[in-house]
């Protein structure tokens, strides 16, 4: 308790000190990143934007209101101090004030996001540690083979069939997922449920066998047979000896996927019409609109270092052996 | 007369896969009584943990347990319901186990694995802590109470398998099952946790089962033995007499095997010119991990065509400097090689190494032709796979196989091959048998001995085995808590005046053989 804790704790506050640090800098780079590679990919967002009968001078002077032409460094120099100033810019294809429609859009992601790693994990969990205690027997190879089946089969064919299934014929959720945030909760979650599902699938079956293949380690362990001969009940095994050491491995996955759905998704949501931060990047990444895509690109990449960071606190917390830095190995 | 703690008539064990059945154990018979110290003696597959397991009624996935009687503590072990099992081993039996590292729970604090054992028992949480502290006390670990809030990897190896020892015994078992206790840890470390144990049975009063390859270390600790050869007991009796007068030709091949410290090579006579070259001149080898310091200022030459034997207590160094050596990790302090290998074109690893365990330095997808092939490409030799695998005494015929079709003796050839596949001028050798057999052991020395003869290397030779050490080196280094406390011609290092240090490690190896030969 006394000494074990307290390096834990430097453990811990040296990984946030770090963290703290790492994180802007890792942001900026992909602000500039962006950016910069915006400007290579061809296409005017001023031609874009007045399509193709308007002048070459109407499409420049549209393009210098809008504050897109003059030096690309200015430009970011100007867009990066407005930013931390909390003024993101207007849309270009949109119209609107950046931050509006990215934190809006945001909250709708988070919210599916969640929505999906919630369904996703115990499933995930039970079926890898269902298929451990299996090993080798005709069920454990029948989940595994209807998993990665599952997950061959691309996102939308996957919605499609449910939606044909569950929202077309059984008429339980409707077709447009895209719900009023002024319905009552419960609603909103109906409505959610099936893109959450077409998502959480997507991953399930990696996720599964990382479950697998930890119980596996775990179980197969000399500590376990340790507990085993100690005489422990196969409940208290499991809880005591097995859980934690079966979950270690899996949870870097868990932390990516976290980040990654919290960061919303191309595909589920054009197919279920949701709101999403996925969509919304794509259509400024092809019209380019600089200021959306910079403002969508910050927000989903500090909530997949979040994500990342709130999985190495994780880490700590169940593994005493973890230790954050690098030195020793080369 | 009361009952014996155990007792085995005719006991067999298969073990079936879904194509064939193998009897690894095949009507073994032995009794234990109360109190008595008995051994089992075998090669690794000779059955010994599988009858060690038996007796515990672990059921292995795939075994097959038969016996016309296996009774322990006076229970009928396999007519045991799964609660009557799991209250016979929490309060019969006590196990420990070979690699105490592996087999405490990494993310769980030692003391609540101890606790565990009390709680089972019945007690509530606060007479289990208390229970804990006292059974930590009991088994000679310092400060206990700090002690059980830290988990495995904060301990070193002896405190690892006291943790697991205080567990074992932590309900006064009748029996305690010691499964190669000591495999992997140091001589003196060794001679602790036996002398611990002795001590604890005296106290205690409970039989003892002690499973182990170590001949002379079973003949120290048990009163009799027996001695397995592929699941027969081919020989049993009192424990000095198996030592010193082995009647069956198994049990001969055994104690001919053994590496003995009055070994004295004769070669190193006819030699005298051995190392008096300089091939790497080390100065202030140093590194620390964290804080701790792991090598501390290392300074010494070694010689061309000259072994070089490291020994040292786990912890003490040896393998941080074999690594440093071999460039694997980044280090303070120097090491040069003599200008004429520095300037060799085109530029050839100097450095190769032999790792302790071959199962984990080869990589098990590759064949062993592959292996071969490639490192004769990188060392830049001039053989063929096949002059390869001869010049180290592997049938031609094992080339097309992989890692895990091998046994570990020619796992670990293949490992040597390796680093004379090109012309090599150092080879650092990592406790190179100390996963092996004894009898496997002895042939391996031989092999590394021939090939130093015959390309002139140099060698060094790291190794916890002082017998293994003195039986190659020329001259040998010992490394305590990172120094180099001592480096004398091999000879001096065991008549001559020597640090004090050196002298208790000398002397505790010599004492097991002493105690042995006397049979306690």
């Amino acid at each position: 308790m006394t000494t074990t804790s307290v390096e834990r704790r430097t453990v811990l506050l040296g990984l946030l000190g770090r963290r703290i640090v790492q994180i802007p800098v890792v942001l900026l780079v992909v602000s500039i990143l962006t950016f910069w590679l915006l400007q290579v990919v061809p296409g005017n967002p001023g031609r874009n934007a007045l399509g193709q009968y308007a002048t070459v001078a109407q499409v420049r002077a549209w393009n210098h209101t809008n504050g897109l032409d003059g030096s690309l460094v200015g430009r970011y120099l100007h867009w990066i101090g407005g930013f931390f100033a909390g003024d993101w810019g207007q849309s270009l294809v949109y119209s609107t004030a950046v931050k509006e429609l990215v934190i809006g859009r945001l909250g709708n992601s988070l919210l599916l996001g969640l929505y999906a790693f919630v369904i996703m994990v115990p499933v995930a969990i039970a079926l890898g540690s269902a298929q451990a205690y299996r090993e080798g027997r005709r069920s454990d190879r029948a989940i595994t083979v209807g998993l990665l089946s599952l997950s061959a089969v691309p996102e939308f064919v996957v919605g499609v069939v449910l939606l044909l299934v569950f929202a077309v014929w059984l008429r339980v959720v409707p077709v447009q997922s895209a719900a009023d945030a002024s319905g009552d909760f419960l609603d909103r979650l109906r409505v959610m449920t099936l893109p959450a599902v077409v998502l959480a699938l997507g991953y399930l079956a990696v996720l599964t066998r990382m479950v697998r293949s930890g119980t596996s380690e775990a179980i197969t362990s000399q500590f376990h047979r340790t507990a085993v001969l100690k005489g422990l009940s196969p409940a208290a095994v499991v809880r005591r000896h097995v859980i934690r050491n079966a979950l270690v491995p899996t949870l870097s996955v868990l932390g990516i996927y976290l980040g990654t759905l919290l960061g919303g998704s191309v595909i589920v949501e054009t197919l279920f019409g949701y709101p999403g931060l996925g969509a919304l990047l794509v259509t400024a990444a092809e019209r380019k609109d600089v200021l959306l895509l910079e403002g969508g690109v910050m927000i989903t990449g500090a909530v997949s270092l979040l994500a990342l960071l709130l999985t190495d606190i994780c880490f700590v917390l169940m593994d005493p052996r973890i230790r954050f830095d690098a030195r020793e190995s080369r | 007369m009361t009952a014996a703690a155990v007792q085995v008539d005719d006991l067999h064990v298969s073990y079936s896969t879904s194509r064939s059945s193998t009897e690894v154990v095949c009507g073994v018979s032995f009794s234990i009584a109360p109190g008595e110290a008995y051994g089992l003696v075998g090669e690794s597959g000779s059955g010994k943990s599988t009858i060690a397991m038996a007796l515990t009624g672990y059921r292995v996935a795939g075994a097959t347990v038969t016996a016309a009687g296996l009774t322990v503590a006076g229970l009928d072990v396999l007519s045991l319901s799964a609660p009557e099992l799991r209250a016979f081993r929490a309060r019969r039996i006590g196990v420990v186990y070979q690699e105490p590292a592996r087999a405490l729970n990494p993310t769980m604090a030692v003391g609540a694995q101890v606790a565990e054992v009390f709680r089972l028992r019945g007690d509530d949480r606060r007479i289990a802590r208390r229970e804990t502290i006292a059974a930590l006390t009991r088994v000679g670990l310092p400060d206990p109470a700090a002690l059980s809030s830290r988990y495995p990897h904060e301990l070193s190896g002896g405190q690892q398998q006291r943790v697991v020892i205080a567990m074992a015994l932590a309900v006064s078992p009748e029996l305690l099952i010691l499964d190669e206790p000591t495999t992997g840890l140091d001589a003196r470390v060794e001679t602790e946790v036996m002398a611990l144990i002795d001590r604890l049975r005296a106290e205690l009063g409970f039989a003892t089962l002690l499973i182990s390859h170590n001949l002379p270390l079973v003949a120290a600790h048990c009163q009799r033995i027996g001695v397995l050869e592929r699941g027969v007991l081919v020989e049993h009796g009192a424990a000095a007499d198996v030592l010193l007068n082995p009647e069956h030709a198994y049990s001969k091949k055994l104690v001919a095997a053994l590496p003995d410290l009055a070994f004295t090579t004769p070669r190193r006579a006819e030699s005298p010119v051995r190392g008096a070259t300089p091939l790497v001149t080390v100065t202030g080898l140093a590194k620390s991990y964290g804080g701790k310091r792991a090598l501390d200022d290392v300074s010494l030459t070694i010689g061309r065509n000259e072994i070089l034997g490291i020994v040292g207590e786990s912890g003490s160094g040896k393998s941080t400097f074999g690594r440093a050596l071999a460039g694997l990790l980044r280090h303070e302090g120097q090491v040069e090689f003599t200008d004429s290998f520095e300037r060799r074109r085109p530029a050839r690893p100097l450095v190769q190494m032999v790792f302790q365990s071959p199962d984990a330095s080869l990589n098990p997808r590759r064949t062993v032709r592959q292996v071969f092939s490639r490192s004769i490409e990188l060392l830049g030799g001039t053989g063929t796979a096949e002059s390869l695998a001869e010049s180290t005494g592997l049938d031609p015929a094992l080339l097309e196989l992989l890692p895990h079709e091998l046994s570990g003796g020619q796992k670990q050839r293949v490992a040597i091959a390796r680093a004379f596949a090109g012309p090599v001028p150092l080879v650092v050798c990592d406790e190179p048998t100390s996963a092996l057999d004894v009898s496997v052991q002895a042939r391996i020395l031989d092999l590394l001995q021939e090939l130093q003869e015959r390309t002139g290397v140099s060698y060094v030779f790291i190794s916890h085995d002082l017998a293994v050490v003195r039986r190659l080196s020329d001259r040998i280094g010992v490394l305590h808590e990172g120094r180099l406390v001592d480096l004398a011609p091999a000879e001096d290092l065991f008549t001559g005046r020597v640090d004090p240090y050196t002298e208790s490690l000398i002397a505790s190896a010599v004492d097991l053989r002493a105690r042995a030969a006397a049979g306690s």
